[in-house]
Order: C-alpha cells, then structure tokens, then sequence
C-alpha cells in the first residue's frame, strides 16, 4: 500500500464554490504544518463548482507538489466528494477538514497525534462555536445530543469536519448518501477506537453556508439509518421485530380492555377499543413480516462487506492503544 | 448494387449508429442510405448496428437486403421483445466505434443535423440530443409535446424540448454508463444530465414524413405519466430512500395522530361519543399508513446499505502526479 515518496498523512478538503477560500486555506496549511516534521499532502476536491474554485484549486496544486486537486465529474455532494477525497489519499492518516476556513489548520498536528496514540478516529470538537447562538449552536448542540444518545457514541460535536481517521478504517467504510456527518458512529461498526479533541474554530469571512432548511428533517432521517446500520447490520431482521414488539403490548392491551369492557354489565358497544387493537396487532404483523424481509435481503446482500468491516481492524497494528472503552471520553 | 460505389472510408471505425425498430417499422433501408450517405459525407468510418428486438418480419427482410449492399451493417437479434432501453443497451454494449449514434427508425429529423452532432461530442460534449425545431406537425402532436415537456421541466428542472426525438450523439463511455432499462431511453437526455454528464441540445430541420398526426391510447399516456415519476425518484432518491419514504409516511402519520388525538380530546373532556364516528377509522389508518411506508423506506435503506456500489461518481485528478 505504502508507496516511497508517499506522504504519511493526507489532508482531504471538499469544496465547493469556494472561490475566495481556497487561495487562503491553501496559504493557512502551508503556514501551519510548515514546521511540521511529517510529510504531508493537502487534497482539493472539487464538487462540481459553478465559480472558479477549481482553476483556482489547478493553480495551486501545479505551484505546490504536496497540494493535488481532485474534481468531482459533476456536484455529488460533501459525503462523496470526501470518500473520493479518501479514496485517493496516499497517507496512512486521513484529515478531512472544511474548506470554509472556519477549521484551524494549525489543529492538524494535534488531532493526528491522538492517533498517534492508538485511536482510529479523532473527532475536533468546536467547543466555543463561532456562530449564531440560536439559529446555529442551540440546534446543533441538540442535535449532537440526540446523535450521541441514539447511536450510543458520546462525541460532543458530530459536525465538525475536522477528524483524522487510520485510512485502513475510513476506506474500508462505503460513504453514500450524507453520511459524512455520522462518520464516527459508522466507524464504530469497525470497531474503531474513538477520541475527540478540542479545537480551534473561527467565523466564517468568505462566501456562505451551504446547509438548507430540511436538514433537521434529514439528519433525523439519517440517524434513524445509521442506528438501525450499526446496531443491526447483521441482523437487521432482530431489529424490526424489536421495532415490532411494543405494538404487540399496546394491541395486546387495548384488546384486554375491549373484553374487560365487554364483561361490564352496561356494555356500550364501542369500536373504539377493537379498532385500536386492530391496528396495533395489524402493524406488529407488518413489521414482523418485513423483519423476514430484512433477513432476506441480508442473506442476499453483499455480506462480503460486512465481513470486511469488522476484519479491517484486525489487519492494522494495535499494540500501543491504552485500555479504553470503545467510545471517546 | 451502385451502393458499392462511393467507397467507404477506413481506419478504425469512429462512429457505432444504433437502431432499435419498432415492432410496426418499415422499410429500413431508405432512412439508413439517408443516414449513410451523410455519414460518408463526414468522411468518418462507421458502423450500423440494428437490434431486432424480437422478431420483426419486415425489418428482418430490409435489413438481410442492406446486409449484402452494406458490409458495415451488423444486426443484432434479441430473442423475444425486451423493452426498448434494453435493446439499446445490448447495442451500446456491442458497439465499437468511440462515438454511438441513435438514429429513429423512419423519417424523423433531417440527417444534416449529423455533423452538428459530432461535431459537439468532438467539443467535449458527452451527449447531444436534438430536436425537431422549428416544429410543423399537427397542432395536436405539438400541444401534448408541450405538455409533456412541460411536465419533465417542472419535476427536474431541466431545459430539454424534445425528447422523443431519436437523433442522439452519445460517447461511448456515456452511452455505456447510462443503465438504460424500462422506458429510460425516453429521458436519456435527463439521466446523462443527472448523472453529471455534459448535454447539449440541437435543434434540426423536421422531415416532412414526420408531420402526421399521432394519437395515442389512454395507456400510453398514463404510462408516461409513470416514467416522469419514476425517473423523478430514481434520480433524486435512489441513495436515500428514508428520506422519500420517509416524508410521505411522515405526513399520513401526523394526519393520523392529529385526528385520532381531536377524537380523544373531544370523548374525554367534552363527552363526545366515538362509537358512531368514522372518523376514528380514518385516523387509525392513516397512522397504519405512516408507520408502513416509512417501515418500507427502513427497508430501502438496509437495500441501499448492502448493495455494492455501482455508480459511484467519477473523479478526475486535474495534475496526476503519480505518472
């Protein structure tokens, strides 16, 4: 895999129409690791932008040997610009980090020598966010929230872009969809060893946000995704039927209390209970049936991969991690 | 046999011309000594591939007739009648030349419109559909084109005129990527464009054979009405079908829960009675509905999760530097 001259760690950076940004963030790298002592290469993807980010990105990548610039064939998406970004990397670690310049280059060495120590996945944490309270924090933090208590990974800050990752771990990894927000909790079905560190974050100068307004609808969406992938993935037949067992109880309960009702001496012929019952009882057989379906799928599916994802880690060296639980702090 | 005349040019072939005629096509060999002499014309070699998809009596027998006139025809047989995409498809998959040309099975669109063509996939398009422009048919076969296109534009956003017209330029590369099947070869414009390639449109001069009027059966337009759908969610969802799914159940459930919770709240605390309401059987179905559809969107999901990837986007190193 290690080629001579390949550098140790790659930094990866999606962009899109960044025009005013990718000049700086170029300039902000080379300034920040240039004491560096590892070799580094700085990858610019390219997502298909309308502005000139990449002959911008092209100019720079042809005045600096360690800066390569990747483009997208059209606009796929930040998840997919970074699994390009991975897949092409030649480093043994993996940064990926926003091309907004709201991320501090100079927190590159420090995130990368927390897998140094063992970790296969480094999460930055913004602990003093530099944005709007209310339309930007408040939400995110309830999300992060939300996010480490459904997938059972307490990373503060699932957001943001700068992580380092052992490459073995994040490439064995299929990123589709926007999955790049719920990347340490789709690595923990490696088994991956999650860290987080705090860094540094700044507001942003140039250009604008690129988040919409259905992204509470979607992040909620993926979540639900990424706990039935993780927890499940193996059986995901296991978990409909769980999905399906309190409609069992309530169905099983309102159908006690239709008969209770029935026994009672003024009986008032109500539906309301039965229909009740009926539903509940109706949906537990649903979900039971596709829970068949789901074992089904998995029997056909590319289980190749699953098995792939839980011996990547077993390949890479881990003698020097210390005695920790799976999660971060 | 004067056909033999004018000589063919050689080298390697440059250019694949693929036709799939329709059950009812006819006789093939006019339009394709059309197409033929403009492609000489060119000065590109070419080849002609036709697929007969299942049998096809007269296009069989123009077609064995062009086979001894034309070396460079090759006909391709498809068993029984697959839809048309996938003859398409078959052809692409079999072609040879860097560039792949469908040209209709009758007189649709003046053949001129051919160097138009070639000469924007030279440019680095990697689709070039054309349209009939300016358009002269009955009134009736422009209104319902209207209709239709209209439709297309509103659901993708995309400026395409005409899309039943079957001159397309396409490379090779795109051509094969496309994964044509069912009716897609309709929208093969609208795929290319989501699937990130570059589209061009051209108008050409529309033949004169071209304007009868054409009216269909109320099943072909209700399957039109299909494909637009189904294309809507193939190229928007097919990676996130929780997100589809999703929402539409999402919607049913609230409705549900909002009408049963009004029943609820009016039997409690105002004594309204429930038993002669068909309300509560509205309510609890549309709840039944959402958990179903989002439950079949989970399960799309685990679909997408377990495949393995086919259509990951292409990427291109602007300096590679690993040569």
């Amino acid at each position: 895999m290690e080629r001579p001259g390949a550098p140790e760690i790659s930094i990866v950076v999606p962009l899109f129409n960044e025009e005013d940004n990718v000049r700086p963030l170029c300039q902000a790298v080379r300034e920040a690791l240039r004491d560096w002592d590892r070799d580094w290469e700085l990858i610019l993807v390219d997502d298909g932008s309308t502005d000139r980010t990449l002959e911008l990105g092209s100019d720079e990548a042809h005045g600096d040997r360690r800066v390569r610039m990747l483009r997208m064939r059209r606009n796929s998406g930040q998840t997919q610009a970074m699994a390009a970004g991975f897949a092409r990397a030649r480093g043994e670690i993996i940064v990926s980090m926003d091309g907004d310049l709201q991320n501090d280059p100079r927190d590159i060495p420090r995130v990368v020598s927390r897998i140094d120590r063992g970790f296969d996945v480094v999460c930055g944490w913004r602990k003093d966010r530099q944005d709007a309270w209310l339309s930007r924090t408040l939400p995110s933090k309830i999300a992060n929230r939300l996010i480490a208590w459904v997938t059972g990974i307490p990373i503060h800050d699932n957001g943001c872009s700068l992580k380092a990752y052992r490459a073995s771990v994040i490439r064995s990894i299929r990123l589709y969809s926007e999955m790049h927000r719920f990347l340490p909790a789709m690595s923990s079905m490696t088994g991956a060893r999650i860290d987080e560190v705090v860094v540094r974050h700044h507001p942003r100068i140039h250009g604008e946000s690129k988040y919409g307004i259905m992204r509470t609808f979607k992040v909620l969406n993926d979540m639900i995704v990424i706990k039935m992938l993780t927890q499940f993935s193996s059986r995901p037949g296991k978990w409909f039927a769980l999905l399906s067992l309190p409609f069992l109880l309530l169905g099983t309960v309102s159908f006690g209390v239709w008969l209770v009702q029935l026994s009672l001496p003024e009986a008032a012929s109500s539906i309301v209970f039965p229909s009740v019952a009926v539903m509940f009882i109706y949906l537990f057989g649903h979900l039971i049936v596709l829970s068949i379906l789901a074992e089904l799928l998995l029997a056909r599916g590319d289980r190749e991969y699953l098995k792939r994802l839980s011996r990547v880690l077993a390949v890479s060296d881990r003698e020097t991690i210390e005695p920790r639980g799976s999660g971060g702090r | 046999m004067s056909e033999r005349t004018e000589p063919a040019p050689t080298g390697d072939i440059e250019i694949s011309v693929v036709c799939a005629p329709e059950r009812w096509a006819g006789d093939l060999a006019a339009v394709h000594r059309e197409f033929r002499e403009q492609l000489l014309r060119t000065g590109r070699r070419a080849e002609f591939l036709y697929v007969l998809n299942g049998p096809r009596q007269r296009a069989e027998e123009s077609l064995s007739r062009l086979k001894e006139d034309h070396f460079e025809v090759r006909v391709l047989r498809l068993a029984r009648g697959f839809d048309e995409a996938a003859a398409l498809q078959h052809a692409f998959d079999r072609a040879r030349g860097r560039y792949v040309l469908t040209i209709p099975d009758r007189f649709q669109i003046d053949p001129a419109v051919i160097v138009e063509v070639l000469a924007g996939l030279d440019n680095g398009d990697e689709v070039v559909v054309t349209r009939r422009e300016p358009r002269r048919d009955a009134l009736f076969n422009r209104l319902q084109s209207k209709i239709f296109h209209a439709f297309v534009r509103r659901i993708y956003g995309q400026r395409f005129h005409d899309l039943t017209c079957d001159l397309r330029g396409l490379t090779l590369e795109a051509a094969r990527k496309l994964q044509l099947y069912g009716d897609l070869h309709r929208f093969i414009p609208v795929l290319a464009a989501s699937k990130g390639f570059r589209v061009a449109e051209i108008p050409g001069e529309q033949r004169p054979e071209d304007r009868k009027l054409r009216l269909f059966g109320p099943g072909v337009y209700a399957r039109r009405l299909l494909d637009i759908l189904h294309l809507y969610f193939l190229t928007r969802f097919t990676r996130k079908p929780l997100r589809f799914f999703g929402l539409i159940g999402m919607v049913f459930g609230i409705i549900g829960v909002a009408i049963s919770a009004a029943l609820a709240y009016g039997k409690l605390f105002l004594g309204t009675g429930l038993a002669d309401r068909p309300l509560l059987i509205l309510g609890v179905l549309l709840i039944v509905l959402g958990v179903q559809i989002t439950s079949i969107g989970l399960l799309g999901e685990i679909i997408i999760f377990l495949s393995p990837r086919r259509d990951a986007p292409e990427i291109i190193e602007v300096r590679d530097d690993e040569s």
